[in-house]
């Protein structure tokens, strides 16, 4: 499904360039679960959002479904990552002035999927989550595991191949973390293929496959 | 359309759940649309829209230019006009307006003063305008024959008459069977053929001679050709000049005409030996382009202004949309996440930018609306009447264009801000700070303020010291408890001897009333709208001579400058005995001219020449006065001859009287006496006004100016501040985190307080070389406004500058105590 030949990522800094990434060779078949670990710097995030499509900026080769990424315009890469991939943060990122239910709709409505179906997608998914009742409260309405668990559902709707999941339990406590990579390894087992990015072992220990970082280089995968 | 109600329902929601964000831009630009479309609703009315004539572009105006004369612009005498008549076929009609006679309306419940207008019959078919009820005149109605103006003894038939809409509505009830009905004007019958649409006035530039609250026309009797051409003379406000509209043919260009013209001014020149001698040439200009001409210094500078207020609201707007841009990164990265496009983005914030606009567009037609009414209220003359002045299309479309545009500009800036960097609002490494390049835009728009503010405060400061200058010059008179009037003599009171009489016998029951100190006639007060020059020169000289001296021309009887509170500086006033007697031909002159005529030396004795009815008389200097500014405070002075009001007896004259006793009282006492001298005919007795006025009138389109532009300057500034709070503000949170540590580290609070303020007063410092700069070629560009103070007035500038200062400081001191108060634990924990 992915496939990273060289990869690297640097900002312009002092006349001379940090290095965020470095060298980054991975390939990541459908179906896997893939934890991505290292220390604070290590370049997490920026590979994550290189694998997420949202940053086409970068050198070296990124297969993606057998499209050459790094060949794509932003609207072809937009395209893509529309069709294949959905988003769960560890602050949530759910948006403030949107309800629940709004914001399950509006990863549809940026798919220019018809309303009615759209209706049907959100009631079915709010059903599936067990948060109907919840759907017509604000973000800042809800507890942290509640509002991590509308990004769950939200970054599902779509019904993504992949996954990507940034500190997904970082913002939670233990029992609420557990319930929602419960709900990641549910859709693992569902054929969706999901990469997180974390800290914490327990929850990287719910991954097939470990990648470690550190200083932008990919130092171990296990 | 499902798409853009969503953007339209999440931008509402958005909206009303930060409604700080919503109201603050909405009324900001509320006001600067307010502002700048009631300034905008002027102008178009004054400048933009064409009056309501056929085809206005159409006509022309023709003046006299006599180069020879250092006179740019001249009244084109009668005669001249039958020549043009004849000899050009560029225009389709000529219409010659000589002006206005003030008279009495008899024969309705009461007798009131009318101003009757006079122009050859085919002025309303030269304008293209018909009558509203009635007709206009028919081609050479009311015009005597050759055989009739040769004949002493013919009776004219009562002459047609067309009445103004508004004399109509006031004075008739709107009766339309008033037409054909035959009143009395000042004792003469006339035939009401007609009135005229409500919207008419007739267009003219000031220096025509004919004012513009003409309450009804009749056609000139007598056809230009008939008229004498003064010998070697240019009188030029006798009855004998005017104003010449013409309409073009629809085949002739502008330039055509003036060849046309070109070519009979050279016959003139070739004809007429003053003509040649004075370098006569006939300027053909566009009638609406000329009659708007003196309004516009005023106007522009308003506009000036105003549009500098609506720029500074819209960078304003542009700050708080790039605030929010910074805060809601975070936002936008997610929705990037979710699948958003950077079109649809974009497309969610315009909408937003969009509502703001719109918002602050309607609201801002809506402060329009009473703006225009308190514009107009203390506007000075010149501008038109609030009914006259509507909210059209095309002051619509600039709000609508001024609103939405600014909006969707800095809309879209903050759209591409938000936009710019999608990934790293969500956790990924890279360079922080991304919004460094908002954050530069948003001080240059501070900046920006700033310079505007300045220039704004600077272009009333000036307004100020103007005004100042103007109340400090000495007009040449004490305006303080003095009354003045107005009298319309009917022709049944006399001749030129009998209307002395009259005027002597009511200025001696004045002087009786208790309280009357003086009182004394006038042709035309000073600073009224009376232009009276003439010609004249020394004893010995011919009248061919006197070309190049002009002087201001008054009749006015013995005691008017003991009212007026003038001084004489040489010799005597008039006696009682010379008001009401020829014999004697004897003239007061200014100091000015007394200057020119006896350098040096005693102008009293000395004999000086001049018209009087077309014809050259010399007359004894018996005194010298100070000099009086008639027409403008502003002008450096005129000579100016007085002659005894008997020696050429106007119809239309002005009284002085200062008394000790309160307006009112007065009045009734006058109107009283003026009753009890009235024969058959009433007298027309009108416009009490105190010479107060007269000042405060020529004071006022400096006040207006002063007060308009102060009142935007004081918006701007507030807007500035407002503007320089916010990124000031912005900029302590960012740093808030710093802060902190600085203060964990033992950083004074002084420190940090000076270098937040330090922060606020260096964009100021740059906004006030850039606003020095802007109020200098404003000050140049409309220059003519100033008055006593030079366009780089120092002390004006640098009290500003302080006031400015002042402002930052205020502006900059509520986030700086922020930032110096920060509790550095807390601030450690602040992302």
């Amino acid at each position: 499904m992915i496939r990273l030949k060289g990869i690297e990522k640097s900002y312009p800094y002092k006349g001379g360039r940090t290095w965020v990434l470095r060298r980054i060779d991975l390939e990541i078949a459908e179906g896997d679960f893939v934890t991505i670990t290292g220390p604070s710097g290590a370049g997490k995030s920026t590979l994550l959002g290189i694998l997420g499509l949202l940053d086409g900026a970068f050198d070296g080769e990124y297969w993606f479904v057998d499209e050459p990424v790094h060949a794509l315009k932003p609207k072809h890469r937009n395209e893509l990552h529309k069709a294949y991939i959905g988003f769960v943060f560890q602050q949530y990122h759910l948006i403030d002035d949107l309800t629940v239910y709004e914001n399950l709709e509006i990863p549809l409505s940026y798919r220019d999927i018809k309303k009615s179906e759209r209706q049907a997608t959100v009631a079915d998914i709010l059903d599936r989550f067990n948060i109907v009742g919840k759907k017509d409260l604000f973000p800042n309405q809800l507890s942290g595991g509640q509002q991590q668990q509308v990004a769950v559902a939200r970054a599902m709707i779509c019904q993504p191949k992949l996954i990507l999941a940034d500190e997904p339990t970082g913002s939670l406590h233990s029992s609420q973390g557990e319930k929602i990579m419960q709900m990641l390894k549910t859709l693992n087992d569902e054929g969706t293929t999901i990469v997180q990015v974390t800290h914490d072992p327990n929850v990287a220990a719910y991954g097939d496959r470990q990648i470690n970082l550190a200083d932008g280089w990919m130092v171990d995968e296990g | 359309m499902d798409r853009l109600l969503q953007d339209l329902a999440f931008a509402f929601r958005s909206l009303r759940r930060r409604p700080v964000v919503a109201i603050v831009p909405v009324f900001t630009l509320a006001l600067g649309i307010g502002a700048s479309t009631a300034v905008f609703s002027v102008f178009d009315s004054v400048l933009l829209t064409p009056p309501p004539y056929r085809e206005p572009d159409r006509l022309v105006l023709l003046w006299h230019r006599l180069p020879a004369l250092g006179i740019a612009r001249a009244r084109v005498a009668a005669p001249d006009v039958a020549v043009y008549r004849e000899g050009a076929d560029a225009f389709e009609g000529l219409a010659f307006v000589a002006g206005a006679d003030d008279s009495a309306l008899e024969g309705t419940d009461a007798t009131h003063h009318v101003r009757v207008g006079v122009a050859t019959p085919n002025l309303f078919r030269v304008l293209g305008v018909e009558a509203q009820i009635g007709r206009t005149f028919q081609p050479n109605e009311g015009v005597l024959s050759a055989a009739q103006l040769a004949d002493p003894d013919f009776q004219a038939a009562p002459g047609p008459i067309l009445l103004g809409y508004e004399i109509w509505s006031q004075r008739f009830g709107r009766d339309e069977g008033v037409v054909g009905r035959t009143l009395r004007f000042g004792g003469a019958p006339r035939l009401v053929v007609g009135v005229l649409p409500p919207d008419f006035e007739l267009l003219l530039p000031p220096g025509t001679g004919v004012p513009t609250d003409i309450d009804a026309w009749t056609p000139l009797a007598i056809p230009p050709y008939a008229f004498r051409r003064p010998e070697g003379l240019r009188d030029q406000d006798s009855d004998n000049t005017g104003a010449v509209i013409g309409r073009l043919r629809p085949d002739v260009s502008l330039d055509q005409a003036r060849q046309q013209m070109a070519i009979l001014s050279s016959r003139q020149r070739e004809a007429i030996p003053q003509y040649r001698e004075a370098g006569l040439t006939v300027e053909v200009v566009q009638l609406q382009d000329d009659a708007v001409q003196h309004a516009k210094p005023l106007l522009f500078a308003l506009m000036g202004a105003v549009m500098f207020v609506l720029l500074i609201a819209c960078s304003n707007v542009g700050n708080i949309l790039l605030a929010r841009a910074s805060d809601r990164r975070e936002e936008m990265a997610v929705r990037a996440a979710l699948g958003a496009g950077r079109g649809r983005l974009v497309r969610q914030v315009l909408t937003e930018a969009g509502l703001l606009g719109l918002g602050g567009g309607l609201l801002g037609v809506l402060c329009a609306t009473w703006a225009v009414d308190i514009l107009l209220a203390f506007g000075p003359t010149g501008l038109p009447s609030s009914e006259d002045v509507k909210i059209s299309g095309s002051v619509l479309s600039f709000a609508a264009i001024a609103g939405v545009g600014a909006t969707m500009i800095f809309g879209s800036m903050s759209a591409m801000a938000m936009s710019r960097r999608r990934t790293t609002s969500l956790g990924a490494s890279g360079p922080r700070g991304g919004g460094g390049r908002t954050q530069t835009l948003r001080r240059g728009l501070v900046i920006w303020e700033v310079a505007m503010s300045f220039a704004l405060l600077v272009g009333a400061g000036l307004m100020l010291r103007t005004s100042a200058s103007l109340q400090r010059v000495d007009a040449g008179f004490e305006a303080d408890g003095l009354l003045t009037l107005s009298v319309a003599l009917p022709a049944e009171v006399g001749g030129p001897g009998d209307r002395a009489r009259f005027v002597d016998a009511f200025e001696r029951q004045i002087r009786e009333l208790p309280g009357t100190e003086a009182v004394g006639t006038v042709g035309g007060l000073p600073l009224g709208d009376v232009v009276f020059r003439q010609p004249y020169g020394l004893e010995g000289s011919t009248p061919d001579e006197w070309s190049g001296n002009e002087a201001n021309f008054r009749v006015i009887t013995s005691e008017y400058f003991a009212a007026m509170g003038t001084r004489l500086l040489a010799g005597r006033s008039f006696t009682p005995a010379e008001n009401i007697s020829e014999d004697e031909r004897v003239a007061i002159v200014d100091a000015k001219l007394a200057e020119k005529l006896a350098p040096g030396g005693n102008a009293v004795g000395r004999r000086i020449g001049f018209p009087l009815d077309g014809d050259p008389i010399f007359a004894t200097i018996v005194g010298v006065a100070e000099d009086v500014r008639f027409h403008d405070l502003r002008e450096t002075g005129r000579e100016t001859i007085y002659v005894p009001y008997r020696q050429e007896a106007s119809r239309a004259i002005s009284m002085a009287v200062r008394t000790t006793r309160d307006s009112q009282t007065s009045i009734t006492s006058i109107q009283e006496i003026a009753r009890g001298l009235s024969g058959d005919v009433p007298i027309p007795v009108y416009a009490f006004r105190d010479m107060e006025s007269f000042v405060s009138r020529a004071l006022a389109p400096t006040r207006f100016a002063m007060g308009v532009i102060g009142f935007f300057a004081a918006v701007a500034v507030g807007l500035a501040a407002v503007g320089l709070f916010g990124v000031i503000s912005y900029a302590v949170s960012r740093r808030t985190r710093e802060f902190g540590i600085r203060l964990a580290l033992g950083a004074p609070t002084r420190r940090v307080l000076s270098d937040v303020l330090a922060g606020g007063l260096g964009l100021t410092a740059i906004g006030l070389v850039i606003g020095a700069g802007l109020a200098f070629a404003g000050a140049s560009a409309t220059e003519t406004l100033l008055f006593g103070v030079g366009r780089a007035d120092l002390p004006t500038y640098g009290l500003v500058a302080i006031l400015v200062l002042a402002v930052t400081i205020l502006a900059t001191w509520l986030p700086a105590r922020r930032a110096a108060s920060v509790e550095p634990l807390a601030a450690l924990k602040h992302e």
